[in-house]
C-alpha cells in the first residue's frame, strides 16, 4: 500500500523553468486590542471612628487626613486614569434622616503635598501616561466632618477609578 | 509550651487577613471606542467609609457653688438666697436633652425636693421658675446638632423652715445628664 501526502490547499509550486519552489504563506497576527492593566493596593479605605480628637467640641468643623491606596496603570496606548464619586452624596447608615453629606466633603490629592480636590461625579485626572509606562499615583483623602451634620451612624462613599485611551 | 509557641504566628496571620484587599483590573477591548466607553470602560471600585459615633461634650463652670449662711429674714421668708450655679455648655452631633438630678442631701432628712433649681439664657439672676430637685429637672433640649450650644445659666435656691431645718451644714450633689432622645 503506498500512502500519497495530499496537497495544502492553497499551496502550489511548479519546478518548471525554474530551481526553487517558493509557497508564500500570509500570517495574520490578527487584531491588537486596546489593552490595560489597572492596579489598586487596596479597594477600600476606613476614616476609622470618629472621635473628640478629630472632632473637638466648640469647633464647628474639622478634617481627618487619611492615606488611600496606591494607584498603578500601565497600557499599550497613551492612557489617562481618573476617579470620581459614584453618588453625589455619601451613602448614611443610622437611625437619624440622612444627613446627606454632599461626596464634595472628601478631597483627594496625590502624593503628601499640594492642595486638596474636592471630589464630584465627574472624572477628575490623577495620572496620565505614555504607551508601555506604568505609573503609579498614591492618593491621600482629606475628609471633612461637622457636628451639625456628621449624625451617629456610618457613612461610606463608592469612588470609581477609570483608564482611558485620551 | 506550644500555645505560646503559636500564639504569635496566630496573631501575624490575623494582621494580614485584616490587610484590606488590593485588586487588578486586566482591560482589552478592540476599538477605542468602547475602551473608553461607560459601562465596558477599565474602572474599578473603592469605597471609602467612616463612622461617627454619638459624640457630646458637657461642660460646666464651675463644680461648686455655696448657698452661703442662712439669715433669719430668708428662714422667715422660706428660701435662701438666689444664687447663681455654673454655667453649661453642650456640644452634640444628635439632638439632645439636658436634665438635672440631685441625690438629696447628706446627712440629713431634708427633703431633696427643698433645693431648687432654675436656668435661663440671658444671665440674668431668675426669680421665678424654679423647680426642686426631688425628681429629674428638664433643662434644656435642642432641635439639632451644635458644636456649642447657647450658654445656659443656673440658679440654685434652697427652700427653709423655722419648724425641720436643724442649725447645720447641708450638701447636696447636683448631676448633669445628657440624652439623645
Amino acid at each position: 500500500m503506498t500512502l500519497t501526502p495530499s496537497r495544502v490547499s492553497g499551496q502550489s509550486c511548479s519546478l518548471a523553468g525554474s530551481s526553487s519552489c517558493n509557497v508564500v504563506v500570509s500570517l495574520s497576527a490578527g487584531t491588537v486590542p486596546y489593552a490595560a492593566r489597572l492596579t489598586t493596593t487596596a479597594t477600600t479605605t476606613s476614616i476609622g471612628t470618629l472621635s473628640q480628637t478629630t472632632l473637638p467640641a466648640g469647633t464647628a468643623s474639622s478634617t481627618i487626613v487619611t492615606s488611600g491606596p496606591t494607584i498603578t496603570a500601565n497600557a499599550n496606548a497613551a492612557y489617562a486614569v481618573t476617579i470620581a464619586a459614584q453618588n453625589s452624596t455619601w451613602s448614611y447608615t443610622g437611625i437619624f434622616t440622612n444627613p446627606a453629606i454632599a461626596a464634595g466633603h472628601l478631597e483627594w490629592r496625590v502624593g503628601s503635598t499640594g492642595s486638596y480636590t474636592a471630589i464630584t461625579t465627574t472624572g477628575a485626572s490623577i495620572l496620565s501616561g505614555t504607551a508601555a509606562t506604568e505609573k503609579s499615583a498614591a492618593l491621600s483623602f482629606r475628609t471633612t466632618w461637622a457636628w451639625a451634620t456628621a449624625k451617629p451612624g456610618t457613612y461610606s462613599l463608592p469612588l470609581t477609578i477609570t483608564l482611558t485611551n485620551p | 509550651m506550644l500555645r505560646r509557641r503559636f500564639a504569635p504566628l496566630l496573631a501575624v496571620l490575623l494582621a494580614v487577613t485584616a490587610l484590606p484587599a488590593a485588586a487588578q483590573t486586566n482591560c482589552s477591548q478592540a476599538d477605542k471606542t468602547t475602551f473608553n466607553a461607560a459601562g465596558t470602560a477599565c474602572a474599578m471600585s473603592h469605597t471609602v467609609s467612616a463612622t461617627v459615633p454619638y459624640l457630646a461634650a458637657l461642660t460646666a463652670s464651675t463644680t461648686a457653688i455655696s448657698l452661703g449662711t442662712v439669715t433669719a429674714a430668708q428662714m422667715t421668708a422660706g428660701y435662701s438666697s438666689t444664687v447663681a450655679g455654673p454655667t453649661v455648655q453642650v456640644a452634640a452631633n444628635f439632638t439632645y436633652s439636658l436634665a438635672a438630678t440631685s441625690g438629696g442631701f447628706t446627712s440629713t432628712t431634708k427633703a431633696t425636693n427643698d433645693l431648687e433649681v432654675a436656668t435661663n439664657t440671658t444671665g440674668v439672676t431668675a426669680t421665678t421658675g424654679f423647680s426642686g430637685l426631688g425628681t429629674s429637672v428638664s433643662l434644656a433640649s435642642s432641635a439639632s446638632a451644635t458644636s456649642a450650644s447657647t450658654t445656659l445659666y443656673t440658679y440654685f435656691r434652697m427652700k427653709l423652715s423655722w419648724a425641720s431645718d436643724a442649725p447645720k451644714s447641708y450638701s447636696s450633689t447636683v448631676t448633669y445628664t445628657l440624652t439623645a432622645p
